[in-house]
């Protein structure tokens, strides 16, 4: 007769059961693949950034190959080390700037910009160019040395 | 009469959630698989990308290029040089140019998913250039 603390399994309990497992699996399964989508998306765009980084270093190499070509040029003709510089300030390749002796041209794919600072060296000595400024700005404004 | 008709009634209902927890459970096995799937493939990026980045690096501070990647492990073989890594693997294609006045370091870090990570056919993860120029000596 008494009633209490007998547990009754009825129709409609199984469905019940049922259905708060497949939900509960569900949001689970659900959580696990934004999971794993946005593991890949980050790498993705790690890969992106890295890629892009490098293609810019590639460019300012060559541009640096170029500069390179012309002061040697300018240092067979020159005379004097004032002479050497002017020479160099006038040859200069397209897009780069020279001030005092420092000479600075930017590398960019519309993303993110490679700056790049050399300053060359005396006509008479080993080298034509040391690096001085190599900086990789994002356009959102984050620095990347 | 009414205790054998509930009884039949509680049968055939978990008969049925039975098969439809079976059917759902194929479902999210393969949604659980996938996501796992996912994660260790960028795991494999992410770990493969730095390796690249390491090599590419690596070879930018070298005086010689293809010492360089002798001795970091990778074997030539038509020109290009490898390193199975277990799940990727690197290749690395390259040569020095002269310039007007110095010299040009012009390659490029590949890697690729292996067979096993990509299943069938070859995936790319990264193609790094690497890219040195150096001043001949006066």
């Amino acid at each position: 007769m008494n009633r209490k603390g007998r547990l009754s399994f009825g129709p409609g309990a199984a469905s019940l059961i049922l259905i708060v497992v497949i939900l509960s699996m569900s949001v689970l399964g659900m959580l696990a693949l934004m999971n794993g989508r946005s593991d890949a998306r980050l790498s993705e765009r790690s890969i992106d950034v890295v890629t892009a980084g490098y293609a810019l270093n590639d460019e300012a190499q060559r541009a640096l190959a170029d500069l390179d070509g012309t002061a040697a040029k300018c240092a067979e003709a020159a005379t004097s080390d004032d002479e050497y510089a002017e020479m160099v300030r006038g040859m200069l390749p397209a897009g780069m700037l020279m001030n005092g002796r420092e000479i600075s041209w930017e590398e960019t794919d519309g993303l993110r910009t490679l700056e790049c600072v050399v300053e060359l060296l005396p006509w008479n000595g080993q080298q034509r160019f040391h690096w001085v400024i190599y900086r990789l700005t994002a356009i959102t404004g984050e620095v990347w040395n | 009469m009414a205790n054998n008709n509930r009884s039949n009634v509680l049968l055939v209902e978990i008969l049925i959630a039975v098969l439809f927890f079976m059917l759902s459970a194929t479902v999210l096995v393969r949604v659980f698989v996938a996501a796992r799937e996912m994660t260790m493939k960028s795991e494999i990026a992410t770990e493969a990308l730095t390796e690249a980045q390491n090599v590419a690096e690596t070879l930018y501070a070298a005086e010689n290029e293809e010492a360089e990647l002798e001795r970091q492990g990778f074997l030539k073989s038509h020109g290009v040089w490898t390193k199975d890594c277990g799940e990727y693997s690197l290749y690395v294609s390259g040569t020095v140019v002269s310039m007007d006045a110095g010299e040009m370091w012009q390659g490029e870090v590949c890697a690729y998913y292996s067979q096993r990570s990509a299943g069938s056919g070859v995936e790319e993860i990264c193609a790094l250039k690497s890219t040195r120029y150096r001043e001949v000596q006066r």
